[in-house]
């Protein structure tokens, strides 16, 4: 256990080590080449429009919040449904699943104009690009976790008495369970980018908006600051699911702290 | 000596058992096996590997149905097999999100049983299987030898008359095997249930067996019942004896015999 916790907090220390490094490396340049700030805003200048700005960059966080969390949770309950849909009934597997891989392959660019057309400007179209955006890779991950029980165990449940509903849940639903977060962290951060590319094609509020508002006015540093909060939901959203991965999943982190293999 | 052929009460017949797996080309695995199985005996089915032995536990199993003759419970040939013989493969497939304790009372779990008392129940042969005080551990925290053990009383745990080991031991170091080995030996001993057991190594049919039965190459046929005639209860002595080295010897000749060069020991 001690090396394990030791080896986490080296790399902690490093990814800090990193970022200060690199915001420090910025500065200097930004400084030395005396590069105006409306080409190139020092840290320093994005830190200081964050604190002048912060009740609009709240306002604006809170609506990116807004279309993030709905969206996503739209996305996470379909998903899974779908997925256990998708394998529990193979019809439904046979008809759906060809279908939700045909559906990413329309650009979500050219999805996002059209929503605008028929559901209006509001939250709602972003919502729906939310959505659309994360809920494919926790389908995929989720039914391929279903599927890829071990045929023998499935055989062993049989032998054992189980009824295929019984295998579904007791087997295949928490062998699934790592595939899901797989599937989920990815849909987390996609999430993110979904609301922002809804909020760049038609919008009046928002992050996205207003890093694509701010650009023109040459109000640089307010769009760093718009995309550094932009990316800090993001990775507090990846992060609060991995620690869901890891209360929800005890069994998948314990495993490498005691070897017993000599012991019997 | 506890089943002797012919006094003792049948409980499994196979009668003309073949079986043709078609993929591209059929493939024809099992050839017209006749085998009696009494009740309360431990029968070996030995062979070289791809013989089919274990396709034969599956068909004993219910697991697949065989392509002619039929497999079914003397008394009862209508009753299905799968489900009411238990069955333990050579992996031992325990699930890894649950506590050794808890699986081994899936069987009982799976039946509708009160989860308190399959604990209790399953807590009470915990030490006899070596693993008192693992009851919260996950498999992937303890031992192979301590999860084939765990595997072997969820097998026990299903409360079948019948059980069917497909190579329990053969994926565990040879101490840890020859450990379980005589372990098993003495547990069965003590226990009323009829073990089929599907093994590649002589001496453990040998050490175990009241029977057993000698298969051929692909397609499998049973060629010999070999008799061992060793009292019960047994121990691991008797295979430092001359008469298990003539056994074993006899046996080793009758399994190679149609491939002297390959896979002799």
């Amino acid at each position: 256990m001690k090396p394990r916790t030791r080896l986490v907090d080296f790399s902690v220390i490093w990814l800090i080590l990193a970022g200060l490094s690199l915001v420090v490396l910025w500065e200097g340049l930004v400084f030395t080449f005396d590069v105006p700030r409306w080409k190139l805003p020092a840290p320093s200048d994005i830190g200081v429009e964050l604190l002048d700005s912060r009740s609009l960059l709240l306002s604006h966080t809170w609506v990116t919040l807004q279309e993030i969390l709905i969206g996503f949770s739209v996305a996470l309950s379909t998903g899974v449904l779908l997925a256990v849909l998708i394998s529990y009934y193979k019809a439904v597997g046979r008809l759906v699943y060809p279908i939700v891989i045909a559906s990413q392959t329309i650009p979500i660019i050219v999805i996002a104009p059209l929503l605008l057309i028929w559901v209006g400007y509001g939250l709602t179209p972003k919502i729906i690009i939310v959505t659309l955006i994360a809920f494919f890779p926790i389908v995929v991950n989720t039914v391929d976790g279903l599927r890829s029980v071990d045929p023998e165990m499935i055989n062993l449940m049989r032998t054992l008495g189980a009824s295929r509903w019984q295998i579904f849940t007791k087997v295949q639903i928490p062998s699934s369970l790592p595939f899901l977060f797989s599937g989920t962290k990815v849909g987390a951060t996609l999430s993110v980018i979904g609301a922002v590319i809804g909020e760049w094609v038609g919008s009046n509020a928002g992050l996205g908006y207003l890093t694509r508002i701010s650009v023109p006015l040459f109000l640089t540093p307010r769009s760093f600051a718009a995309v550094l909060i932009l990316s800090l939901l993001g990775i507090g959203i990846f992060l609060l699911v991995a620690l869901l991965e890891r209360m929800l999943l005890p069994w998948r982190h314990r495993s490498t702290n005691t070897n017993l293999d000599t012991q019997r | 000596m506890r089943a002797e052929s012919g006094t003792a009460t049948e409980v499994l017949t196979l009668k003309g058992v073949s079986k043709t797996f078609v993929a591209s080309s059929p493939l024809r695995v099992l050839e017209d096996i006749d085998l009696s199985i009494y009740q309360g005996e431990f029968v070996s089915l030995i062979g070289p590997s791809g013989c089919g032995k274990s396709t034969l536990l599956a068909v004993l199993a219910g697991l697949l149905k065989p392509t002619t003759g039929s497999t079914h419970f003397t008394d009862h040939p209508d009753k299905t097999l799968l489900g009411e013989v238990a069955y333990m493969p050579q992996k031992d497939l325990l699930l890894p999100w649950r506590s050794l304790l808890d699986n081994t009372i899936i069987g009982m779990e799976l039946r509708g049983w009160d989860r308190t008392t399959s604990r209790r129940r399953a807590l009470d042969l915990f030490p006899t299987f070596g693993l008192a005080g693992f009851e919260d551990y996950y498999p992937a925290n303890v031992s192979g030898g301590m999860r084939q053990r765990a595997a072997f009383l969820r097998t026990l745990l299903a409360d079948r008359s019948i059980l069917l080991l497909d190579e329990p031991f053969g994926a565990l170091d040879a101490l840890t095997r020859a450990n379980l080995q005589v372990w098993l030996l003495a547990l069965w001993e003590s226990l009323e249930t009829t073990i089929v057991l599907v093994t590649h190594d002589v001496e453990e049919a040998l050490l175990l067996s009241d029977r057993i039965c000698v298969m051929t190459k692909r397609p499998g046929y049973i060629k010999e019942i070999i008799t061992v005639p060793w009292t019960r209860p047994r121990n691991f002595s008797i295979v430092t004896t001359p008469e298990f080295t003539a056994m074993r010897s006899a046996l080793l000749n009758s399994l190679y015999a149609d491939s002297p060069s390959e896979e002799s020991r």
